[in-house]
């Protein structure tokens, strides 16, 4: 979900662009003179001449260009969720080149996910492999001091730890262990215990980019819940009449009202200066949700 | 605008109906009864159509089950355009703000909020947080978050409290911790050392 105005003027979506700025409302909040606040903040001097793109006559984004609604319509098709069981003729659905954000478009976040997963386990795990060839040398080493073969010891246990600890039992029982298996030892601990820890990192780092990843889809699509918020806290007996629709004698709840107001500044272009206050009249306006 | 209920009573009798023997009618139909007292729908789609008929007789709202058990737990407000979903969110951030700055007591340095006429405190008016009872003598503080896609939710989980799902956490912890030192203390006890000392003779041979 892509916070409303920050793409104005974006000829991608083929919107024309804004009249107004809201960029500069948000930065005339800072002190014109550059002056110290008496907080100790220093604070950045605004070039208000530069940001009154307002009134500027030469400015493009306020050059009326009508929208094109191909590009539009485009621009929405491209920002749908679409439906798994529907055929779309129009895109790559099912080619084995699609990206990963039109699968996830189509198949939704996991399942894009997943082949990203895949990439960075394959090459994890490869890595992986390099870090561990010393340790599958020497338990090779060991299997054929040990004359272990698969008839004793199994392919999994001759390519893990218990083919060297095996050896060095049978060295201790000969009294030959020296410094030099004691390092190879510790050699051998330390990168199963690096493996570990780098297994653990991964996961964390996967964790994040899951995350990050999921943001990025949701502001590339617009699906139920960009329009849909979750509210707790209600009394247990509350009815859908009670919150939406006033009462007259009755003490207005702010939800109701607040909710109003929201609805009327975005249906009707209301614009308020200061605080957003609810005026008498716009609890009355009915609407269904 | 949906309410979310808990449902949890309607599904523990509807299990017991689903569990009963083909012969039971009578106990069958007992707990049909029953899901219609408790449910606060007597029939599908009546339950909404009567609200909105409502509002058109005057507001004459009192038109659910009063017997009904399934209790609001919250509600999915949509909003007509993404624009009154962000407007919301602005007016929860706002009063999120505020009500940190009133727990620090730096309330006093934003001057853009105004004093309650009570002279009680400090707040901000129209706060979309707050939620007046019917009787208009109990405030609800209300918690407003982005909505989580329908199919991510299980419904049947509403009804457990928020509040207390620590206590659930730190039971369920307690209890696998258990088992871990369970399983360690099973390991390291003599008799598994004698396993050990089998597994490794065994592989000897």
């Amino acid at each position: 979900m892509v916070p409303f105005g920050s793409n104005r003027g974006d000829r991608a979506s083929g919107a024309p662009a804004n009249a107004f700025n809201t960029d500069v409302a948000s930065e005339v909040t800072v002190s014109s003179q550059g002056a110290a606040h008496s907080d100790g903040r220093k604070h950045v001097a605004v070039d208000f001449a530069r940001l009154d793109t307002i009134n500027d006559p030469n400015d493009e984004n306020h050059q009326f260009a009508a929208p094109d609604h191909a590009v539009a319509n485009e621009y929405r098709h491209g920002r749908r969720p679409k439906e798994m069981t529907t055929p779309d003729p129009g895109s790559r659905f099912g080619s084995r080149f699609i990206s990963d954000s039109e699968m996830a478009t189509k198949y939704g976040d996991g399942l894009s996910f997943w082949f990203i997963i895949l990439k960075w386990y394959g090459a994890f795990f490869g890595g992986l492999t390099l870090l561990f060839v010393y340790f599958f040398v020497s338990t090779s080493i060991a299997n054929d001091e040990n004359g272990t073969s698969t008839a004793e010891l199994s392919t999994f246990a001759r390519a893990s730890l218990g083919a060297f600890l095996y050896q060095a039992h049978e060295r201790s029982r000969g009294g030959t262990i020296g410094n030099d298996d004691k390092s190879e030892a510790l050699a051998l601990v330390s990168i199963d215990a690096v493996a570990t820890l780098l297994v653990l990192a991964m996961t964390m780092y996967l964790y994040t980019k899951k995350e990050r990843h999921k943001r990025e889809n949701d502001a590339k699509t617009v699906d139920l819940t960009d329009y849909t918020s979750h509210v707790t806290g209600l009394p247990d007996d509350v009815t859908k009449v009670r919150v939406v629709f006033p009462k007259s004698r009755r003490p207005y709840s702010h939800i109701r009202l607040t909710l109003s107001f929201i609805y009327l500044r975005t249906k009707l272009k209301i614009t308020f200066k200061g605080s957003a206050r609810s005026t008498p009249w716009s609890w009355r306006a009915t609407f269904r949700f | 605008m949906v309410l979310a209920r808990d449902v949890s009573v309607l599904i523990k009798l509807r299990q017991k109906e689903l569990s009963t023997k083909p012969w039971e009618a009578q106990k069958r139909q007992a707990l049909r009864d029953e899901m219609a007292l408790v449910s606060p729908l007597t029939s599908p789609g009546e339950f909404e159509e009567r609200e909105y008929v409502g509002e058109e007789n005057g507001f004459s709202e009192e038109t659910r089950n009063p017997s009904s058990g399934c209790r609001v737990v919250g509600a999915f407000v949509t909003f007509a355009e993404e624009r009154g979903r962000f407007a919301c969110d602005t007016a929860v951030t706002l009063s999120v703000a505020v009500e940190k700055e009133t727990q620090k007591g730096l309330l006093e340095r934003l001057p853009s909020l105004t004093r309650e006429p009570s002279g009680a405190g400090l707040a901000v008016k129209d706060d979309i947080q707050n939620f007046a009872s019917a009787s208009g003598d109990t405030t609800f503080r209300l918690k407003i978050t982005p909505a989580t896609s329908p199919s991510d939710l299980i419904w049947a989980n509403f009804g457990f409290d928020p509040k207390t799902g620590w206590v659930r956490s730190v039971v369920v912890n307690l209890v696998m911790l258990c088992f871990l030192l369970l399983q360690v203390s099973i390991s390291q006890s003599p008799h598994s050392a004698s396993l050990n000392a089998h597994t490794r003779l065994t592989l000897s041979c």
